[in-house]
Order: structure tokens, then C-alpha cells, then sequence
């Protein structure tokens, strides 16, 4: 005579949800501190000029150059003799120039660093790939 | 007659240290990470957006240009000697190759680019090609 609980007997097993919870509250206090501490930062790459010169091969085409200068307290964009009192006008003539020789970005040693910031972000935004920022001595 | 229960071979893992671990590990490395970046000073940086790909690797060393265009290295205050010693190492230490080396420079909007440029040139000096300008989103989200 077998006594014993049959096959419908019930095998429960608890899941140890107290460390979990645990650390999910850790994660969740984690996350409300670091929230408001990063600002979301990103960058604009470029390259920098740089003083080597090509042996002997001259470009076929000529990159577009962009100075960004102080004019009466007023941070400007320089495109040939053209010139822009703000970055959105500036991107809207880069659209329509020819993006192959790429552009150069001249930053003036007075003009504020967000200008410089906002000629490169018109040249990315312009469809330029290759921009070079070239410093001033 | 046997009256004994017959024994379940089923062992019943304890998963609370393995979740404990494996989750503290997880939180050590999300506050490491996160230190890295909590070493870097507040700047005002130049808001904008930024380029848009975002699979980049990230720069070898990082700099900060204070309001008053003082340079700092991991929120300690160099000199212009101090930051080329820096980056020469860290062309030393990437083989030679000063290609390999980006730069990313976190400078205040309001500072004259004056600081940048000298910054700039001297890496161009040494061969450094990669840099970035660090910006900030524009509040609104838009570019």
C-alpha cells in the first residue's frame, strides 16, 4: 500500500524576490541622482589643419572657406565676400555650394567659441563632410 | 511496504546570491562609467546639436576650457606643457601614430576662440588631426 501523495501533489518553489527588489530600488535611486547631473552633451568633429604641405599635388578643387569673426561686438560669418549674421542664413548658402573640396572653418582669435561652434554645425548640417578647422596665430 | 515519500532529485537553486552579485556588479560598473564623465568640469558649452552620428569612438583625452580659459585635464588645472606632455604620451602610447589620437575639447561659449586656437595649433604642432568641439543639445531639442 503506497501511502505516499500521488503524482497530482503540487511542487512550489518561491523565487527569492527580496534581493531583487532590493536592487531594483538601488537602480531606480541610482537613476532619479544621475538624471538632472549629466547634462546631454555631444561634439562636432573636425580635423585640424595641419602645417604639412602636399609634395607637389595641387588640389583639383578648392575648398570652401568660412571665417568667423568680431564685427562691433558681433560674432559674423565670412564666406568669400559675403557675409552672414546668422548661422541658419550661413548653412543656407553652404547647401548650395559643392561639397567635394570640402570647407575650411577660420575662426578668428576674438570671435566667441559658439561662433566658431555654429560655423561648423552649418557646415555639418550643410551636407559638408570634410570640415577643417584651421586655427588662427 | 515502503512508506516513505519517494525523493525528487529537483535541487532547488538559491538564486539570491547569484542575482545579489551579479547586480551589484552591474551597479559598480554603471558608477564607474558614469565617474568618468562626472570627472569632466561644468562648461558652458556652445549649444548645439551636434553631429549626428553617434557611433564614434571616444577621445583619447579630454579637455576643458574654464570661463577664464584656464585648461583642465580630469578637473586638474595644466598648463600648456603639462597638456603636451599629455598628449605626447598618448601618441607614445598609441605607437606613434598621432592620427590615432582625438581630442575633444569641452571650451566655455563666451570664451574667445583665442584660447582655442593656441590650443589648436599646438596640437596640430604635434600631429594630433582628430579633435571635436564638445556642445551641449539646445534646450529645446532642435538643431
Amino acid at each position: 500500500m503506497n501511502l505516499a501523495r500521488g503524482r497530482g501533489a503540487r511542487h512550489t518553489y518561491d523565487l527569492p524576490l527580496t534581493s531583487l527588489i532590493d536592487v531594483v530600488f538601488l537602480l531606480l535611486v541610482y537613476f532619479l541622482l544621475t538624471l538632472s547631473l549629466n547634462q546631454r552633451e555631444s561634439d562636432l568633429a573636425s580635423a585640424l589643419q595641419q602645417d604639412k604641405q602636399g609634395a607637389g599635388k595641387a588640389a583639383d578643387l578648392t575648398p570652401q572657406i568660412v571665417r568667423v569673426e568680431l564685427v562691433d561686438g558681433k560674432a559674423v560669418y565670412r564666406l568669400g565676400e559675403r557675409v552672414f549674421g546668422s548661422q541658419r542664413d550661413l548653412r543656407a548658402v553652404l547647401e548650395a555650394l559643392p561639397k567635394e573640396g570640402g570647407v575650411f572653418v577660420r575662426g578668428s582669435n576674438l570671435a566667441p567659441v559658439s561662433a566658431v561652434a555654429g560655423a561648423l554645425q552649418a557646415c555639418k548640417d550643410a551636407g559638408f563632410t570634410k570640415v577643417t578647422y584651421v586655427p588662427t596665430k | 511496504m515502503n512508506l516513505t515519500r519517494p525523493r525528487s532529485n529537483v535541487r532547488a537553486m538559491d538564486l539570491t546570491p547569484m542575482i545579489d552579485v551579479v547586480l551589484q556588479l552591474l551597479i559598480f560598473f554603471m558608477f564607474t562609467s558614469q565617474f568618468a564623465q562626472l570627472t569632466r568640469t561644468s562648461v558652458n558649452l556652445p549649444e548645439q546639436a551636434g553631429d549626428k552620428d553617434g557611433g564614434r569612438s571616444a577621445p583619447t583625452i579630454t579637455i576643458d576650457i574654464g570661463a577664464e580659459g584656464r585648461m583642465l585635464i580630469e578637473s586638474r588645472m595644466v598648463e600648456m606643457a603639462e597638456v603636451e606632455r599629455i598628449v605626447r604620451a598618448e601618441i607614445d602610447h598609441a605607437g606613434g601614430d598621432a592620427a590615432r589620437v582625438t581630442v575633444l575639447l569641452r571650451s566655455d561659449r563666451d570664451l574667445p576662440a583665442l584660447f582655442v586656437n593656441g590650443l589648436a595649433l599646438r596640437l596640430s604642432a604635434l600631429g594630433v588631426r582628430g579633435w571635436r568641439l564638445g556642445t551641449s543639445a539646445p534646450a529645446g531639442g532642435g538643431s
